[in-house]
């Protein structure tokens, strides 16, 4: 059976097309850590937050995100896409306040050379 | 169809560029499906991915599979940048010296093998170190990352030297013996379901094909163009003066992996 040849340039643009379906297939967080079991937390203080965070954008970087908030009492729960720089956070409103969140988030970081950089910006942020 | 063709991957040229400048919100790796070859090997085996692969990687690699296993190699062919690249370099190549070098038919076949033995050595030292190892000697990388983070100093520079001067010296030199994404690639491109194929009757053993051959698989001698290298460009279509002699059809004849 004869196949037109344009058939290769249609194929090929199926392929990649398929790729953006694929690609979330693929979506996996790149970092998750639960704080607190939220036990002793009133459920109607329960809040989650979605970011958009630039400089989330690998593991390490998505680890290190989450890391600044390990002192902060209230965040019970984050997942960080490095993918789409997405940020996921439950809290508790009555111990932390979504200003603190985004000064935590938005803190310069100390480079190696001793200097401060605004590494982490806030590109959206949205409360669910 | 060659203009298609060359429409293809100049566009792809230029996209990567174009992320490789840091306008896109990507890297310019992430579309890279050998990246996403690795990371699974290195995900399966030291259960990490690195900083520099992106849920693309993966995608594209999956995509790149399905593509080989419809329409042979056609992203290398169609798509890959280097392969673009190593097309241009045969084209300096016979301006150059008037002829396009070829290895003996016999010392080919062989030289075809190595890239199972760089695409063994890459996933080994993946293993090892969980890291994408291969981007210091990736002319992908090396080239449109400007030697960028990620390379090995000096033997990423002589790395490039020395595959750039190859692909001057031997056509399609890259593509053919070290590229193992292309080795990753064989086993999906063989049972492939589009191939062109030859009408003994119709050919007039003119040999054009097989001058237009990027990867010369000599289709004047072939009935069904199975072989791995294929990348269904088309070029011998184009170029063969007889209608109807070359057709591209479906392919639904298992052939064994030549050599």
């Amino acid at each position: 059976m004869r196949i037109p040849k344009l058939v290769i340039p249609a194929i090929i643009v199926f392929f990649a097309l398929l790729t953006i379906p694929l690609k979330g297939a693929f979506n996996y967080p790149a970092a998750q850590v639960t704080l607190s079991d939220g036990g002793d937390v009133q459920q109607e203080d329960i809040r989650e937050l979605e970011m958009i965070v630039q400089g989330v954008k690998c593991k390490g970087t998505a680890d290190y995100f989450i890391s600044r908030y390990n002192d902060q009492e209230g965040i019970l729960d984050m997942t960080a896409f490095a993918a789409d720089h997405k940020v996921v956070l439950k809290y508790d409103s009555s111990k932390v306040s979504l200003e603190t969140i985004k000064r935590i988030a938005e803190a310069p970081v100390t480079g190696n050379d001793g200097h401060e950089y605004d590494f982490f910006v806030i590109k959206n942020i949205e409360e669910k | 169809m060659k203009i298609v063709r060359r429409l293809f991957q100049v566009l792809v040229v230029l996209a990567v560029i174009y992320l490789a400048a840091g306008w896109g919100e990507r890297s310019f790796e992430h579309f890279c499906p050998f990246g996403g070859m690795e990371s699974l090997f290195a995900l399966a085996t030291s259960r990490t991915i690195t900083c520099a692969i992106s849920p693309w990687n993966f995608a594209v690699f999956f995509a790149v599979l399905g593509l080989t296993l419809a329409s042979k190699k056609s992203f290398c062919g169609w798509i890959c940048p280097v392969g673009f690249m190593y097309e241009l370099l045969a084209k300096i190549q016979v301006r150059l010296f008037r002829k396009k070098t070829i290895p003996p038919v016999g010392i080919d076949r062989w030289l075809r093998l190595l890239r199972y033995v760089v695409l063994i050595v890459v996933l080994f030292f993946t293993w090892k170190s969980g890291e994408l190892v291969f981007r210091g000697y990736d002319p992908y990388y090396l080239v449109f990352s400007g030697m960028g983070h990620g390379t090995v100093g000096t033997l990423s520079v002589l790395v490039i030297i020395i595959l750039l001067v190859s692909g001057l010296l031997i056509k399609m030199s890259w593509c053919r013996y070290f590229c193992p994404m292309s080795a990753v690639m064989d086993g999906f491109s063989v049972p492939s379901i589009l191939a062109v194929k030859r009408d003994s009757d119709r050919c007039t053993e003119c040999r054009s094909c097989d001058d237009s051959c990027e990867h010369d698989l000599r289709p004047s001698q072939r009935r069904v163009v199975v072989h791995r290298d294929c990348t269904n460009c088309l070029n011998c279509l184009e170029a063969c003066p007889e209608a109807g002699c070359l057709t591209l059809t479906l392919n639904n004849r298992f052939r064994r992996i030549e050599p």
